[in-house]
């Protein structure tokens, strides 16, 4: 290719992405870790996302049943529960988003990259302009795939095609296969930034329910520590200490 | 692991701040929060993982048998932040710490910001007072 064919295909390339790329009204930028703002739920189906009762179907609350979390209200022994993160699993996307450890949010043009702390993981929520697809052929993932959308200046983000198998909190809050869920950030002053978040799963939820707002708090002299549960330490953790403390060993 | 040396385990129950640290996913659960427990002993391996640390201690009962004592505590993260490293815990030392007991009556414990002295010293200010 000649140079200035080359030249002329690498600026119309250009202008045609960033035609697509919506320009960010807002900077949601820096590193944020949750610091208050909403309550645990209230009832015997609570969430740490909701302080409403949660509006389980029959299904959903045989599955919340067999969820035995190591915290919260319906909390056990970790040695007799099954939280999946006892065998160092991954925490999956909204258990990270609303545990109290901090994370960094990159803008990029086209995405918005969060850098979460604990276990060491990114999530790409893609704001180039592209549709929130009916359904991720390679998924599901534990942290889900997620398109964003500028409305204001509140982010708009609908993420699908999450890993069933993941948690929604430390509470042992479940949700299907089927389940969709809308975030909507927003920045509410300079140092907080504030989720909600809306569950839609006609599987394991009558309705859709959303939760309450989620602040986070910016920490301008922050730094993200490396936070893997490698599964040959837990391993030996649940042998040595977990497991004896519970009487199981 | 040879022991330098060892001592004797006193149990010491006592009312305390209904206050608890749950470490993640909620291991706090298998300890009593209303009870502690004084464990002294020498230090026989501490493990510097993420994300619980982890000290066992060798300690003696009235018959002289030797027995081992585990102590879940912070990850290192927070371990830093209060002001212990990773060479804190020193495999010889000698230590007393007051725990949260097992539940079940294990000889294990848990040690979240408890008051702990290292050759009678606070490893972290070097007094002799937590």
């Amino acid at each position: 290719m000649k140079p200035v064919i080359a030249l002329v295909y690498c600026i119309l390339f250009a202008s045609a992405a960033a035609a697509q790329v919506q320009k960010a009204p807002a900077d949601v930028s820096g590193i944020w870790v949750r610091g208050g703002g909403g309550a645990g739920g209230r009832g015997s189906a609570m969430s740490q996302w909701s302080p409403e009762q949660l509006p389980l179907t029959p299904e959903g609350l045989k599955q919340l049943n067999a969820n035995k979390p190591g915290k919260g209200p319906r909390a056990v022994p970790p040695a007799f529960g099954n939280d999946p993160m006892g065998g160092a699993n991954p925490p999956g996307l909204y258990r990270t988003l609303i545990y109290n450890r901090p994370f960094e949010i990159i803008q990029f043009p086209n995405r918005v990259v969060q850098l979460f702390e604990w276990a060491k993981v990114w999530r790409v929520i893609w704001t180039d302009g592209r549709a929130v697809p009916e359904d991720v052929p390679e998924g599901p993932f534990w942290y889900g795939h997620s398109v964003g959308k500028w409305e204001g200046e509140t982010l708009v983000v609908h993420t699908l095609a999450l890993d069933e198998r993941a948690w929604l909190d430390e509470w042992g809050i479940p949700f299907s296969s089927e389940a969709k869920f809308e975030e909507r950030w927003r920045r509410t002053t300079p140092d907080k930034l504030e989720l909600t978040l809306k569950i839609t799963d006609p599987v394991y939820y009558t309705r859709p329910w959303t939760s309450d707002a989620k602040v986070y708090s910016l920490q301008p002299k922050g730094e993200l520590i490396e936070m893997i549960f490698a599964p040959i330490d837990e391993k030996e953790f649940n042998d040595r200490v977990r497991d004896p403390a519970a009487g199981k060993n | 692991m040879k022991l330098k040396q060892s001592f004797l385990l006193a149990a010491m129950i006592a009312a305390i701040s209904a206050t608890s640290t749950l470490a993640h996913h909620g291991t706090a659960t298998s300890y009593d929060q209303k009870k502690t427990l004084t464990v002294k002993g020498t230090i026989s391996q501490f493990l510097w993982r993420n994300p619980h640390t982890a000290l066992f201690v060798a300690v003696k009962d009235e018959q002289g048998k030797t027995s081992e004592y585990a102590v879940e505590m912070w990850s290192p993260g927070l371990m830093v932040k209060q002001g212990y490293t990773r060479t804190t815990f020193k495999v010889g030392d000698q230590i007393t710490l007051e725990v949260h007991p097992s539940l079940a009556g294990k000889p294990v414990g848990e040690c979240l910001g408890c008051k702990l002295l290292i050759n009678g010293k606070d490893p972290r200010t070097n007094r002799t007072e937590p």
